[in-house]
């Protein structure tokens, strides 16, 4: 254990208890950052590969599990932007379709447990899918069961007021999204 | 304005909790007795709950991929890979043919391709860059290949900025450090000395908030198990002109204040020098 290791408490053994304990956090953290949802996966192991390999700078002036979620929403961030791998993504999904821009994927959804017509939430898919990320990333976290609005604002490194703000008005782009197209 | 604009105006407060006093005790008012007003409302807190679905409905994707991927994906790497090395191997193939019509020429080493945003870019990229690095095939009148050195982090990408390190997916800039004194030096796991004396200038120094104190690892690789400083990956930058076990002293503008190598036993009293002339101790 190195000094910075020793000052924030985590030693390589606790580091690997945390990031199992936290994977199915993060994975909810990451479908919540990622555009297409089929790239979360990818995103927390590269994330916790990363929270390894950099976590000499964990100063331990906030819940580990936030600081491997700042990993994991730069990591989507990035991911994202990465030409190469959305190329191999039609490579490895090319029997589903899958829009590479918006990340809208067209077959049933596997869970309908919330009881919504399944036109409502696939025409809900897509106008989330279409929000920008400030707006996206804050409203799919509240939705994370105890999250927070503290905890994201931490995670996503901005003011609380902020995330309110922005979910506020993610909400509103929704409504008037969903609004538009049933006067149309 | 009228009631229902007022109203409208006020919402973003009031989702931000914000309104208080008689504009809360106004707002409601209003609600209580506009229904356009509180369908407006209740229209958007129905979004939550289809917001909601739409996660659980992503996260069932997210697993479904992830379990897809652990059966199918060897076969499409392995598939991919060997796809890529024909494509690659046709390629060389044509430009050896080719030099050998117009002149014999030298075995060509093919730099890294340049980075075209270091800074959206981690080091991670870079590994596949170096591996570009390649010879192209055996020269043509039978002398044998001379290897091509593996080349390490601190060697710039030919459009590299300045200065750019990594540390767990983030890339750092001069300007991160604007408005404090950076000391850093380009070290690896083989240079024990010049390991030792970062070492102890951050001992000495790093607690001081005025002063970033960091090594450069001139690989990815390399076991730097138990080092006592921070250490960050070269992003492809020039680091300043910095080579392995050298250092550089920036104050708090960014100009360089001193430079040289850790290798030599009186860098340590440089520094130490340097910095309490700056004030840091």
């Amino acid at each position: 254990m190195n000094r910075a290791q020793a000052q924030a408490g985590v030693t390589d053994a606790e580091f690997e208890l945390a990031a199992r304990e936290s994977r199915s956090f993060l994975m909810q953290i990451a479908v919540a950052s990622a555009r297409n949802p089929i790239d979360a996966e990818d995103i927390v192991q590269e994330a916790l590969m990363r929270g390894f390999r950099g976590i000499r700078r964990f100063r331990g002036d906030c819940p580990l599990r936030v600081w491997l979620s700042r990993i994991v929403v730069r990591v989507a961030i990035n991911h994202h932007r990465s030409l190469s791998r959305r190329l191999k993504r039609w490579v490895f999904f090319g029997d589903f379709e899958v829009d590479p821009e918006g990340g809208t994927i067209e077959f049933d959804p596997p869970d309908n447990s919330m009881n919504v017509p399944r036109e409502a939430m696939m025409d809900m898919n897509k106008h989330v899918s279409m929000l920008p990320d400030e707006f996206r990333m804050p409203l799919l976290m509240l939705a994370i069961e105890g999250l927070t609005i503290p905890e994201i604002a931490a995670i996503l490194e901005i003011p609380p007021g902020t995330v309110k703000s922005r979910i506020f008005y993610g909400r509103k782009r929704l409504r008037d999204g969903l609004e538009s197209k049933r006067k149309r | 304005m009228t009631k229902c604009e007022w109203l409208n105006s006020k919402l973003e407060t009031y989702y931000c909790d914000e309104l208080t006093g008689n504009d809360l005790r106004e707002f409601q008012d209003h609600l209580a007795s506009c229904t356009d007003c509180r369908q407006q409302l209740e229209s958007l807190n129905q979004i939550d709950p289809l917001v909601r679905g739409v996660l659980q409905h992503r996260l069932a994707i997210a697993q479904m991929a992830a379990r897809t991927r652990t059966g199918r994906p060897r076969v499409f790497k392995w598939a991919l890979a060997a796809a890529t090395t024909l494509a690659v191997a046709g390629v060389l193939l044509v430009i050896g043919v080719r030099s050998v019509q117009e002149s014999p020429a030298p075995p060509i080493a093919v730099h890294p391709p340049a980075l075209q945003s270091p800074i959206e870019t981690d080091g991670i990229k870079k590994s596949s860059a170096e591996e570009q690095n390649v010879n192209l095939g055996k020269p043509l009148d039978g002398t044998p290949v001379q290897p091509v050195p593996q080349p390490y982090l601190d060697d710039a990408l030919p459009n590299g900025p300045e200065f750019a390190i990594a540390d767990a997916g983030q890339t750092y800039t001069l300007e991160a450090y604007r408005g404090r004194v950076l000391l850093f030096a380009v070290v690896s796991s083989d240079q024990k000395l010049a390991v030792s004396t970062l070492e102890q200038i951050y001992e000495a120094f790093g607690s001081n908030g005025r002063v970033r104190i960091l090594g450069v690892a001139r690989h990815r690789d390399d076991d730097f198990r138990g080092a006592k400083f921070p250490l960050f990956v070269n992003n492809g930058s020039k680091l300043l002109g910095a080579k392995a076990g050298e250092f550089r002293m920036l104050d708090a503008t960014g100009k360089t204040k001193l430079e040289g190598s850790l290798a030599d036993p009186a860098s340590a009293a440089r520094i130490k020098s340097e910095l309490g002339q700056l004030g840091i101790r």
